[in-house]
């Protein structure tokens, strides 16, 4: 199970590692007392900068190294859990090493970024835990391919019922297999409901359609009604599908861009410290 | 009518096979329902979709209401039909192949618009994943890194190299300066704040002291190079202490270390007789009092430091003792008994530092009147010089002599006699009258200087005898401080009593120096390293830094280390003031 082996790994190895990071910075920080209050430019500033953008570097080589699979150095598990322990304990020690001191710079921007991209990683981290268990749930031992194919199939049994059915009941069914579709853009993939569903229209058009229908035409119209109930619940469940995969995918468009954004502003933050030093 | 229909069904790989069927019927209907002449199956077709009539013998078609067709690709609603026209009904083409009045109607009928794949289609409307819609976290990672590379990088940079570029982004928002400006500045260095080059002048090198003398050329040097010829002291950066990008108020160091650095070991150094410091909680020694010493021979005050705990006795040439005027039983004034209090006499200067100076006429005079007279309290000498004293009476009893009717035994008959008005006098009668007078004025005065009210406070001498007696008060000097090398603020005290700090109420002698020694204010005050519930007091809390008298930063603006040092030599030549 990937979330047991990314918290526990090696024996809470880089929990044990993090928590030592926090509790010596922390610690450092207490008693450190310099003479123009806690900043980036006190000894104790710049050794947490420093333990900081290493630790920054070593996340994002996290990246490099999860690609690289023929990689020998450590297991991916392990760099994962690393990540995301080493990643919470950055918060604590940027902190330290900005004293608490924000303002409208580049510095602050770096440490804004670095919120967003820890932050996102931590929703990262949610997903991964939530959404493959409902995502389990909800396909019912399918794939969303199996669900494409079956939703063509019904496709394919409705205009069969329908072909002997009145012209508006067909023009339904047409929109329907034609017009029906799964997510579409971020938004919509994200609403995890269907938009503007053809089949869902079409489904309550027959069923207002189906009062003023001759008697000879009922059990088409019936069984009509079926396939069109059934295609709907599959649209539904394949609009959620398509939702959790994007929950699961969405913070990796700010985790990533971010990452980069971050990297730049923090290389122009130490390149700033040391030009004007 | 009957109408020959051929089904046409084209091959994948080429060719096309055909079905022929005849269907007849009082006109051929055309549709997806099964009881149509000609039956289309496919669903898009409608159910009744069209009709081919015969008029005697030309064909026509008509669309049923709600269907429409297109013949020759022209959407229409009937038609006459003739040989090669193209009608389209749903996805079916249906070609005229013969028409012609009378005979029998001839066509083709082909499925051309297949039903697409379904699952394909819904495949292709289907957008599924994220990275489907075209978003790329790649490319954005690459504009974002970009961007800020460019925007606090590269710009910020090339405005510090060309001035051009500076100018150019200068109104921009984030301006190269503004960006990477890492705290607020202080006021008086704010008008120029957004200029990093006006104190960084050249990249990843620390701000040096010239652009700091670039303005200060006025600032005294921090420690005179004719006494702290020291390795370090005068290297130290002014940016050492002066910490900018701290706030509006700036930021001068204050901590122990400032001074404790150097200070803390003084011992172990040679050609200093100061004593080690540190810290004031713990590490400072006991104060030394300044005082005035009188040199009665050569009638001059000098200065001398003594440690309070040896009981440092001050000569200012005062007699004054406060046991006897802060008397809880109270003194003899004029409007009656009256209990004293410090502030009679002590009062803060505007600033609240120090005290006002001590006044004779102000503080003293009310009760030690200057009279000479006793039926004549209002008369009274002068304070301050002896001769004028000495005119001021011999002035008086002249004026007595003359008028006469003085009663006093052994004054000659004039001063005695009471004159009537107009009678003169003769020269002899006034020669005896001034004689007395003078001698007179002198025994009055003889008797103020040494007894009755100079001697009180003052040290009388009677420096020549005769007929011309003379006498001389030893020259007074009150110290303003005791402590001049530190900085006592009374107002910031003011919560406190006198007495508190000031025994003042059991000196007995005027040499008394009455301030407390050093366990007294750390009561209060502590330093740095044990303040938890004491006023922190650093060292500049009341010393100041050895700031030099005559030397000024912009005497060494500039001037390479070697021509420092022999600057510093030439002023060792020059006399000291």
């Amino acid at each position: 199970m990937m979330h047991q082996s990314l918290f526990v790994y090696s024996g809470y190895r880089y929990l044990k590692l993090s928590m030592l990071l926090i509790i010596a910075s922390v610690v450092a920080y207490a008693i450190h007392a310099p003479v123009d209050g806690p900043n980036g430019g006190t000894w104790l500033g710049y050794t947490l900068g420093g333990l900081g953008a290493f630790l920054i570097l070593l996340l994002m080589w996290f990246g490099i190294r999860k690609r690289s699979y023929k990689s020998s150095m450590g297991k991916v598990e392990g760099w994962l859990s690393a990540h995301v322990y080493l990643g919470l304990a950055l918060i604590v020690i940027a902190t330290l090493h900005a004293g608490f001191q924000v303002g409208w710079n580049l510095h602050t921007l770096a440490y804004v970024l670095m919120f967003i991209v820890i932050f996102s990683g931590i929703f990262g981290v949610y997903a991964y835990l939530r959404y493959p268990e409902l995502m389990t749930k909800n396909r019912r031992g399918n794939t969303l391919e199996l669900m494409l194919i079956e939703m063509s199939e019904l496709d394919r049994e409705c205009r069969e019922a329908a072909s002997q059915l009145t012209d508006e009941i067909n023009k339904c069914i047409l929109e329907s297999s034609e017009k029906t579709k799964i997510g579409g853009s971020i938004r919509q993939q994200l609403s995890g409901r269907p938009q503007n569903c053809a089949t869902q229209a079409a489904f309550n058009k027959v069923t207002e359609l189906n009062k003023s229908l001759p008697k000879e035409m009922a059990d088409d119209a019936s069984r009509l009604m079926t396939l069109l109930g059934k295609k709907c619940e599959l649209v539904q469940r394949a609009c959620r599908d398509v939702q959790y995969k994007a929950m699961m995918d969405i913070w990796l468009y700010f985790h990533v861009p971010l990452s980069f954004a971050l990297l730049a502003a923090l290389i122009a933050h130490v390149v700033s410290i040391f030009f004007y030093w | 009518m009957q109408c020959n229909v051929s089904f046409l069904t084209r091959k994948s790989r080429g060719g096309v096979t055909h079905k022929d069927e005849v269907v007849s019927g009082a006109s051929i209907r055309i549709g997806r329902s099964t009881d149509n002449e000609l039956y289309l199956s496919d669903f898009r077709t409608s159910l009744h979709h069209a009709t081919i009539h015969d008029r005697q013998g030309r064909y026509y078609i008509e669309a049923e209401s709600g269907s429409d067709i297109r013949v020759n690709n022209n959407i229409t609603q009937s038609a006459r039909l003739n040989s090669g026209d193209v009608i389209a009904v749903g996805p079916y083409d249906i070609e005229i192949i013969s028409a012609d009045e009378g005979e029998k109607l001839n066509i083709t009928v082909e499925l051309v618009r297949q039903l697409g794949d379904d699952l394909e289609q819904l495949k292709q409307r289907s957008v599924t994943t994220l990275a489907a819609t075209g978003f790329s976290r790649r490319l954005w990672s690459w504009v974002f890194f970009t961007i800020i590379t460019a925007l606090f990088l590269a710009l910020p940079i090339a405005a510090f190299y060309s001035d051009e570029v500076r100018d150019m982004f200068k109104d921009a928002p984030i301006t190269a300066d503004v960006s990477w400006k890492t705290g607020e500045f202080e006021s008086a260095h704010t008008f120029f704040a957004n200029d990093c080059k006006a104190c960084h002048q050249k990249a990843f090198e620390t701000v040096r002291d010239t652009s700091c003398v670039t303005c200060h050329t006025e600032t005294h040097t921090h420690a005179d190079p004719l006494f702290f010829e020291l390795s370090g002291l005068n290297e130290t950066r002014c940016a050492t202490c002066h910490k900018e990008h701290n706030g509006r108020d700036g930021l001068v160091r204050r901590d122990e270390g400032l001074c404790g650095d150097c200070h803390k070991d003084l011992d172990a150094k040679t050609g200093t007789d100061l004593k080690n410091v540190q810290d004031f909680g713990n590490n400072h020694p006991n104060f030394s009092a300044t005082m005035f010493r009188y040199n009665a021979s050569a009638k001059t005050f000098s200065t001398q430091r003594e440690a309070l705990k040896d009981k440092p006795v001050e000569t200012s040439n005062l007699k004054f003792p406060h046991d006897k005027h802060l008397t809880v039983e109270g003194v003899d004034a004029p409007g009656g008994n009256r209990v004293m209090v410090c502030a009679d006499c002590h009062q803060a200067e505007p600033g609240g530092i120090g005290m006002k100076p001590i006044n004779m006429k102000q503080h003293c005079a009310e009760c030690h009147s200057l009279e000479f007279e006793a039926d004549i309290p209002q008369r009274v000498v002068p304070h301050g010089n002896l001769e004028h004293i000495l005119y001021t009476l011999t002035e008086y009893y002249g004026n007595v002599a003359l008028k006469g009717g003085f009663e006093d035994i052994d004054a000659p008959a004039i001063v005695q006699n009471r004159r009537r008005p107009g009678q003169r006098i003769t020269p002899r009668e006034r020669k005896d009258a001034f004689l007395w007078a003078k001698q007179k004025a002198m025994s009055v005065g003889e008797d103020l200087f040494e007894d009755r009210v100079c001697a009180t406070c003052h040290d009388v001498t009677k420096v020549r005898d005769g007929d011309s007696p003379k006498w001389e008060i030893a020259p007074v000097r009150l110290a303003d401080t005791w402590l001049p090398k530190s900085r006592f603020v009374h107002k910031k005290h003011e919560t406190m009593q006198c007495t508190d700090c000031h025994d003042a109420a059991k000196s007995e002698d005027s040499g008394d120096v009455l301030i407390p020694a050093i366990d007294n204010c750390q009561q209060c005050h502590a330093g740095t390293d044990e303040a938890h519930n004491k006023v922190q007091s650093t060292c500049v809390d009341c010393h100041g830094f050895h700031i030099a008298d005559d030397f000024l930063l912009g005497d060494r603006k500039g001037m390479p280390a070697r021509a420092k040092k022999s600057a510093t030599a030439a002023r060792m030549e020059k006399p000291s003031k």
